[in-house]
């Protein structure tokens, strides 16, 4: 910057300073040479610092040597700057407000924009980052592709939505899991198809149920296996319709006590075995066989000589009589008893997904530190030891949460305004002591 | 007070609040549902008055974002003012502490910031200037200075709570102006501001 003369006069020649603004304060007294120059300020773009755990990755910047640092700057504070000091060498352009483009020593470049930024590339374009990237959104982001969005990652693909998940397909979906495949619903899962569902499983398929299952069907219903069919239920089971085929080769069915039959049942048999059998017979009983003793008397006149007593053929095959003590065993202590059930006892595995128990209420799913620390700023929660507990245990809060008193203490300001030094210059008499209070 | 909104960034005159709400030039509604410490959405708020307040209430967040951003000292300029904690939504089974912060926070009256360095950390030194800062240049109903070693890694964290009265409809508001430090949630000075160096 050339040396301007102080002028308080406010002339307005046009050889001298019109609005009695320069030279500036920091210039007062001193080389009007550009304190950037000199290497007293070091000048640079807005970064306004990085994000939660995400660095900026830039190097501090050294100060200028003079006179390899060309600085340019104007009246409202544009600035540019050519540095070539040994080690330090960058290209800078910035405008007042910190925007601007910076390419510092080590090859890196600083894109800054203290308002809005507008791309436009009519054509192509083509973005190639040979290391990572990080990309933020403190505000809403949307993006709409006119073509095909094809996305291909070599390695784990991980999303995290804090709120809902809608997704609209308007064709087909398919998804390819090429190992396992896991999905965990702390609450309601509901599907609904439209036409017809195939479920083809080539393994084995394991279907476990806490509460009550029901599948209702309008239509038919077939179960077919290729080996063993067991259902069994603990309380009763029941099966009705208005017709009910059971056909076996060999059929068991036994009750230590029940009704077999009914109006217009037919049975068919080869022995039965029981206390009273009420209602016609057709055949003979043995005790009608000797029946057959009389046939030979006459009805009148003398006694004749006695008939022969002609008892039916028995069949004295027999099997296990079901008594109540043998169908207590067959129910509870045999390979066809009734399997007992109990599922996730205690709630441990349902604990497992949603930590509302674990938590003493306070959350449902598993929380990050920043998140514990929102919660503690609720007096309730700082007095729930579940849940304190539960995050000291997990690693997600210090132990010495508790301690009331920091060891080391430093500024204190009270309410009162705090004297501050102006931002802008009040008058041109170089007073580095004029302090305004708001 | 009666406080008269940029119409452009009043929320009244918008047709719906939605997290694109925008509440000031590159601020919407969207900034403080994001917080970094606990992210949430509004889908849970259908009421569109119960939206409408909500957006009134971080207009006045939104403003205090912009007096940082505005400030041309610089003296901020190395770091970046992000919203930790905006909406809160209280789990199913817990029950808040009226009047606490969280209280405020599900409200949309408080909104939690901290200040990051280039680094990605913390910047806590910078913070107590930064609460300096803001008690001077805006109102408030309360300012937290929120100290804490809760990380597991015992580190001193810091942030800043900026608690907002609630607006009386149409745009009324009381300040109170009330300044707190705290430590753990421990309260280490009321109308001090007390900077904390150590855990």
């Amino acid at each position: 910057m050339d040396e301007i003369t102080p002028n308080t006069t406010g002339s307005k020649d046009g050889f001298t300073d019109g609005n009695a603004e320069y030279p500036y304060r920091s210039y007062v007294n001193v080389a009007s040479t550009n304190e950037a120059a000199r290497g007293y300020t070091v000048n640079k773009v807005y970064t306004g610092g990085g994000y939660k755990n995400v660095s900026l990755d830039l190097k501090p910047l050294a100060p200028s040597g003079y006179p390899n640092n060309q600085v340019k700057q104007t009246a409202s504070g544009h600035i540019t700057e050519y540095d070539d000091t040994p080690g330090s060498e960058r290209i800078m352009i910035r405008h007042r407000t910190g925007a601007g483009v910076e390419m510092r020593s080590d090859g890196t470049m600083v894109f800054s924009s203290t308002g809005n930024t507008v791309r436009v590339t009519c054509q192509d374009e083509k973005v190639i980052v040979d290391g990572d990237g990080e990309l933020i959104y403190n505000g809403n982001l949307s993006l709409q592709v006119a073509g095909n969005f094809d996305l291909v990652v070599g390695g784990d693909f991980n999303v995290t939505t804090g709120g809902n998940n809608n997704e609209e397909i308007r064709g087909s979906h398919k998804k390819i899991v090429r190992k396992t495949q896991k999905t965990i619903v702390t609450q309601h899962q509901s599907n609904f198809v439209g036409g017809e569902q195939t479920e083809t499983i080539l393994g084995n398929a394991n279907k476990i149920i806490k509460g009550d299952t029901q599948q209702i069907v309008e239509g038919g219903f077939e179960l077919y296996s290729g080996d063993e069919f067991i259902i069994t239920a603990e309380r009763m089971s029941s099966i009705s319709s208005p017709s009910v085929n059971i056909g076996a080769k060999s059929l068991t069915l036994i009750g230590d006590s029940g009704t077999i039959g009914g109006d217009n049942i037919i049975h068919y048999g080869k022995s039965y075995w029981g206390e009273t059998f009420h209602g016609t017979l057709n055949g003979k009983a043995d005790e009608a066989a000797l029946a057959d003793l009389a046939t030979g008397a006459n009805i009148a006149g003398g006694l004749g000589s006695p008939g022969s007593a002609n008892y039916p053929s028995h069949d004295t095959t027999t099997t296990v009589e079901p008594t109540a003590a043998i169908m207590s065993d067959y129910l509870h202590a045999s390979s066809f008893g009734v399997r007992e059930v109990s599922i996730d006892p205690g709630d441990v595995l349902k604990d497992t997904i949603d930590k509302t128990n674990e938590y003493g209420g306070i959350a449902d799913r598993e929380l990050t530190v920043s998140e514990v620390r929102s919660k503690l700023r609720d007096k309730n929660t700082l007095s729930n030891s579940k849940f304190i507990g539960a995050m000291i245990a997990e690693g997600k809060l210090n132990p010495g949460y508790i301690q009331a008193v920091p060891s080391k203490i430093g500024r204190t300001v009270s309410l009162d305004a705090t004297p501050q030094r102006g931002t802008t210059q009040l008058g041109n008499n170089g007073d580095l002591t004029k302090r305004y209070s708001k | 007070m009666i406080i008269a909104p940029d119409a452009a960034y009043n929320p009244v005159n918008q047709p719906i609040i939605t997290p694109r709400t925008r509440l000031a030039p590159g601020i919407t509604m969207g900034r403080f549902l994001g917080g970094y410490g606990d992210k949430q959405t509004m889908t849970h708020i259908i009421d569109e008055t119960q939206r409408l307040k909500l957006a009134k209430q971080y207009y006045l967040q939104a403003q205090v974002i912009r007096v940082v951003a505005d400030d041309i000292t610089g003296r901020f300029a190395d770091y970046r003012l992000v919203v930790a904690e905006g909406l809160y939504r209280p789990a199913p089974g817990e029950i808040l502490d009226i009047g606490s912060t969280n209280h405020y926070m599900a409200n949309g009256q408080c909104v939690v910031y901290e200040l990051i360095d280039e680094e990605g950390n913390n910047a806590a030194e910078k913070t107590f200037e930064l609460a300096v800062f803001l008690k001077d240049h805006i109102e408030f109903d309360k300012l937290i200075l929120d100290y804490d070693s809760y990380d597991p890694t015992g580190e001193l964290n810091a942030q800043i709570a900026i608690i907002m009265p609630e607006i009386r409809p149409p745009w009324a508001a009381t300040y109170s102006n009330k300044i707190e430090t705290t430590f753990n949630n421990y309260v280490q000075s009321t109308n001090e501001l007390v900077e904390i160096l150590e855990v």
